[in-house]
């Protein structure tokens, strides 16, 4: 067999993988030199945006009513205290983990941010693992101490959202005396909602009254859950849960259907048909953390001089339709810390 | 310019981390056709694994061995779900992913703060911004060129036969069951592999995390496959490319509600770009003939 014919028939191959392999280095060079220039030029636009003194990097978990509230509640202060001398850049991870630890990384590489304001516990953890210099402040945490963010050389301070449970408890003991039993609806695996159930069985256990879990995995569960909880309890209770803030409506509708009061824990969510909440109003808690960016850039202070301040939990929320369609006797020594909403 | 430094070595480090999971869906997705949704329960099971032994003081090496380990144990299910019960490629994924979310919960509860233990990038903590990246790419690079080469040999010849021709396998006395566990096996021990990283490199574990990362994992290689459609460490690049075009998005700094869908247009325009360029080069060597 003559070799010079098999030759002639490699060589070709070869060169053709040659070829391809110049071409992928080719393609993979021009599209990383348009990235690199695509970059540069974002940032070169950004960048003549510094007429403000201070700039706050806000990164919030995911979109739902009670936090976009906190955003909105710190944003509304911040203008008030600050007018035009500061700039926000807020991002959202969508309640992705990992888009928060990429936020979270792009906003340390910043160097024009000042202070940072998270909002839940995942962009409070996120941030706080990548950035140990500037101060953050932290809203919409259950148990800060529990993430570790609480030393004498932190760099965190901010507003717990721990309701008063003993306060919430005594409230749905006296606004439905005749309840035996007690449903508490959370998702499992939210670190914020365990901390509070667990408050939640203590008290209810100090009123000698039955509490039963029923968890959820997503939203996709609730009518599920809610249906079964209405069967088989007198009244609902919730802890400040993202699932539920997110289908607090669909809840709603599933427990007048039943005949049965809904207590919550986020006083934002009485007005979609919960009966009664005294919790944590998320507006409240981010014009406290406004007050908290104040005291750092203007007065100086650091954050671990201001620490963890609690939430304001001493009003009771009461939805006026809701409560005369249930016939709840409100009692007297109750009136006075009442608000009553009506409706949506 | 050194900002920009930084955010390009955060592409980086979480492109090389993710493009393991883009390798093990590309051997699931690409190789034997099935379609792997117990990516994100083997990608969390990792997770979980590391963060617990990582937490109990054990060699953060080994808690990485561990990981792959309970991978491929979730693999193994995975393909015998699918074989042996003749449960359909999605489910048999869907039902693993659904039950380790319990096993995980179980394992580290559902959050996990690593706080200052030890991991394979904090040896020497002042210099962790530099080993962060070195070990990282040394580790992807290992892995990429051991399945590359795995995928040389006869396994993996026959590995590709099972997506492609599966009669063939039948034809030459092999058994097809097997190496559809096998398949699933590198499959999930990268996305548990995968997910232990991604929990040494925050420092902590969350039962959410692994949302999303079949997507990620996908977009990836479909990413890569722009520039080639082999297996190798060109994976890893298209992984980083992914990451680079979300990095883009929260850039601009736009309504944050729009990021999204800012996300989305420059994938279009990416892959249309790919298009446009395929059908010059098309139209040129039909000119050139």
């Amino acid at each position: 067999m003559n070799p010079g014919l098999f030759r002639g028939f490699l060589l070709p191959k070869i060169n053709n993988i040659k070829k391809e392999k110049e071409i992928i280095m080719k393609k993979l060079i021009i599209f990383f030199v348009a990235v690199i220039l695509a970059f540069i030029l974002v940032k070169q636009l950004k960048k003549n945006r510094s007429t403000t003194k201070y700039t706050i990097g806000i990164l919030q978990t995911a979109s739902h009513p009670a936090l976009d509230a906190a955003r909105s509640g710190f944003t509304d202060a911040l203008k008030e205290t600050f007018g035009d001398t500061i700039h926000c850049i807020i991002q959202n991870a969508q309640g992705s983990i990992i888009t928060a630890h990429t936020i979270a990384q792009q906003f340390h590489t910043n160097p024009q941010i000042d202070c940072f304001f998270t909002i839940a516990t995942p962009a409070a953890i996120a941030l706080s693992t990548v950035e140990k210099k500037r101060p953050i402040v932290i809203a919409a945490v259950t148990d800060p101490q529990a993430l570790g963010l609480i030393h004498p050389t932190t760099n965190v301070c901010g507003v717990r959202d721990m309701i008063n449970v003993k306060a919430e408890i005594n409230m749905l003991a006296q606004l439905v005396p005749q309840a035996k039993t007690i449903g508490i609806l959370y998702t499992s695996g939210e670190t914020n909602s365990l901390t509070m159930v667990q408050e939640m069985h203590k008290e209810l256990e100090k009123h000698n009254l039955i509490s039963l879990d029923f968890t959820v995995l997503n939203e996709t569960e609730i009518p599920t859950a809610v249906g079964l909880a209405c069967r088989k309890t007198d009244a609902l209770l919730a802890p400040t849960d993202n699932t539920v803030a997110a289908t607090i409506s669909l809840i709603s509708t599933i427990t007048h259907e039943h005949k049965k009061p809904l207590f919550v824990s986020d006083n934002m969510l009485v007005k979609f048909g919960a009966l009664a909440a005294r919790g944590i109003d998320y507006k409240e808690s981010g014009k406290q953390a406004a007050a908290m960016v104040q005291k750092i850039l203007i007065g100086h202070k650091k954050p671990a001089e201001l620490s963890i301040e609690n939430g304001h939990t001493e009003k009771i929320i009461i939805n006026s339709k809701i409560a005369r369609d249930l016939h709840i006797i409100i009692p007297e020594k109750l009136k006075g810390d009442l608000l009553y909403v009506n409706p949506e | 310019m050194i900002e920009l430094l930084h955010i390009a070595q955060g592409i980086i480090e979480r492109g090389l981390i993710f493009g393991i999971v883009v390798g093990g869906v590309y051997v699931a997705s690409y190789l034997i056709h099935f379609d792997n949704l117990a990516t994100e329960g083997a990608f969390g099971l990792g997770g979980a694994c590391t963060a617990l032994l990582i937490s109990w003081g054990v060699n953060p090496w080994i808690s990485l061995g561990a990981a792959m380990v309970a991978g491929a144990l979730s693999g193994i299910v995975t393909g015998l779900l699918h074989t042996k019960l003749a449960m359909n490629n999605l489910m048999s994924g869907i039902v693993v992913t659904t039950g380790l979310f319990s096993i995980m919960l179980k394992i580290a509860g559902s959050n996990m703060l690593l706080h200052n233990k030890s991991t394979i990038f904090n040896f020497i903590p002042s210099l962790k911004s530099v080993s962060t990246p070195v070990i990282l790419s040394l580790l992807c690079l290992c892995l990429f060129l051991a399945i590359n080469y795995l995928l040389k040999s006869e396994i993996g010849y026959l590995l590709q036969a099972v997506g492609d021709n599966k009669q063939m396998l039948t034809n030459i006395g092999k058994n097809s069951d097997n190496y559809i566990i096998f398949g699933l096996l590198i499959s999930n021990t990268c996305a548990a592999l995968s997910g232990a990283l991604f929990v040494q490199y925050v420092g902590y574990f969350s039962i959410w995390a692994s949302v999303g990362i079949l997507i990620i994992g996908l977009s990836g290689m479909i990413l890569t496959q722009l520039f080639s459609i082999t297996f190798g460490p060109l994976l890893l690049f298209g992984s980083i490319i992914y990451q680079a075009i979300i990095a883009l998005t929260f850039e601009f700094q736009l309504d944050q509600e729009w990021n999204k869908l800012i996300t989305a247009l420059l994938i279009i325009i990416l892959i249309s770009a790919k298009q446009l360029s395929e059908k010059k080069g098309k139209r040129d060597s039909h000119v050139t003939t």
